[in-house]
């Protein structure tokens, strides 16, 4: 018994060394956009004569959001275009490839989900080279932020396909008198409700937050907020660099634990969880 | 965490750059400077590359550790194992094939990130850094996209072997 309690005890002090390790930046990326640089030493002579003496420092915020407030709202545009075209896009797909079950359908699937390996910048060199025409407009982008997220929408919504009986919850819905459309949209898509909720949480944050496949693709007229973010780290200071990306942070925590809530509170907040529950049930 | 690479290269550099976050802590307790400038080299670029997978390999694994049965685990506790047989024996045969595919996730992740070695590699370069400077720099469409292929297939070669040696399922990145 001594020598577990040691070994857990091992755990949780390198769990909580982990979690001081990855917040100790971010904490300090919020010191860097709210308190006077010249306190925390990382200013030139210039800042901290302008900031005075004062705890806090005049807000970049206003500066930031002067400057990238287009890109800013281009990134949260894109956002949303991608989940909504991720939804109208994965959800049949993944319906259509679950229920027909076949050999093709497992190729399409793998096929669909191959983007997950190929790392962004080859992806995004394969667009400029294919697409050099439209390369600069705003929606060739977008088709590099679907392209890139996509495959995570699909996995969310084929596992939550397969996860319920949908066969049999279809069988009870037509023998009801439910057209196959009735049965898709009053069936199907309740069902799969919370896994459609996750997956967009998932896409907008990678969205939100994706450089690989945007950075190349930028023009400066569209320009998403992470190059603009790396504009602020190779020319601004580091409390112009701070605001932006306490700005980013305070768009993508959220969402990310959002998410992390949904994940866990999966049964519960699932409308057809006893039905789902039932039908599991009988077939296991 | 969906950080992007140029963020989690920010970072490092507030935290162990020339005049990072703690160097300067260093300097005020003990009054040299160790570690200033460490994000610039290659142990702050793994220890940068280790702050953005960490969080992607935790939640694979997590999922996976979700369906274990405590029962098991009492089980071997009741037939006289110690926790580093239970870990041995039981945990990690169990948890095998996520532990395979989040490995394979990661490893090309990392392969083809280039946002963090943007921000902070000064004397070395990685080869999505390179295919970069191809675009913006010398604009050699054919050598660019000779070593695009080269990544991916260096990428889907060393993931599909990984998989196939390790049994491991393909994973959510």
């Amino acid at each position: 018994m001594k020598t577990n309690r040691a070994g857990i005890l091992a755990l949780h002090v390198i769990t909580w060394a982990l979690l001081i390790v990855v917040a100790a930046p971010v904490l300090v990326v919020l010191a860097g956009a709210f308190v006077n640089p010249s306190l925390l030493g990382v200013s030139s002579e210039r800042w901290a004569a302008e900031a005075g003496q004062s705890v806090f420092a005049q807000s970049w915020f206003g500066y930031v959001f002067a400057l990238y407030g287009s890109s800013m709202r281009f990134s949260l545009l894109l956002a949303l275009l991608s989940v909504a075209v991720c939804i109208v896009v994965s959800v049949p797909a993944a319906y259509a490839i679950v229920r027909s079950d076949s050999r093709a359908g497992r190729v399409l699937e793998e096929i669909t989900l191959l983007p997950l390996s190929i790392p962004g910048i080859a992806m995004s060199i394969g667009l400029i080279q294919a697409y050099t025409i439209v390369r600069g407009e705003w929606w060739l982008i977008l088709c590099g932020h679907v392209l890139y997220t996509i495959p995570l929408m699909m996995r969310v919504v084929t596992n939550a396909l397969r996860s319920f009986d949908l066969e049999r919850l279809q069988t009870a819905a037509q023998s009801l008198g439910a057209s196959k459309w009735q049965q898709f949209a009053l069936v199907v898509i309740p069902n799969l409700r919370h896994s459609i909720i996750v997956g967009s949480l998932l896409v907008f944050a990678i969205s939100w937050g994706e450089f690989n496949v945007s950075f190349l693709l930028n023009t400066p007229l569209n320009q998403t907020y992470p190059a603009a973010l790396y504009a602020t780290y190779t020319a601004n200071s580091f409390a112009v660099s701070s605001a932006a990306t306490t700005i980013f942070l305070a768009v993508i925590i959220p969402v990310v634990a959002r998410g992390a809530m949904a994940r866990r509170t999966r049964v519960r907040a699932h409308p057809a969880g006893s039905l789902k529950k039932k039908a599991t049930d009988e077939h296991g | 965490m969906s950080f992007s690479g140029i963020i989690v290269g920010f970072l490092a550099v507030i935290m162990l750059g020339r005049i990072g976050a703690v160097p300067q802590l260093l300097e005020r307790v003990t009054g040299t400077d160790y570690t200033a400038g460490w994000a610039y080299r290659l142990g702050g670029l793994v220890l940068a590359y280790l702050y953005f997978e960490i969080p992607r390999a935790t939640l694979t694994l997590e999922a996976a550790l979700r369906k274990f049965d405590p029962h098991l685990s009492m089980a071997a506790q009741s037939l006289g194992a110690g926790l580093w047989q239970r870990l041995r024996l039981l945990v990690l045969p169990l948890i095998w094939r996520p532990l395979v595919s989040s490995f394979a996730v990661t490893f090309t992740v990392s392969l083809g990130s280039f946002g963090v070695a943007l921000i902070l590699s000064k004397r070395f370069s990685v080869l999505p850094l390179e295919i970069f400077e191809q675009i913006t720099g010398f604009g050699n469409q054919g050598l660019m996209a000779a070593m695009s292929i080269a990544l991916v297939l260096l990428a889907f070669v060393i993931n599909y072997s990984v998989r196939a040696i390790g049994g491991g399922e393909r994973a959510l990145a």
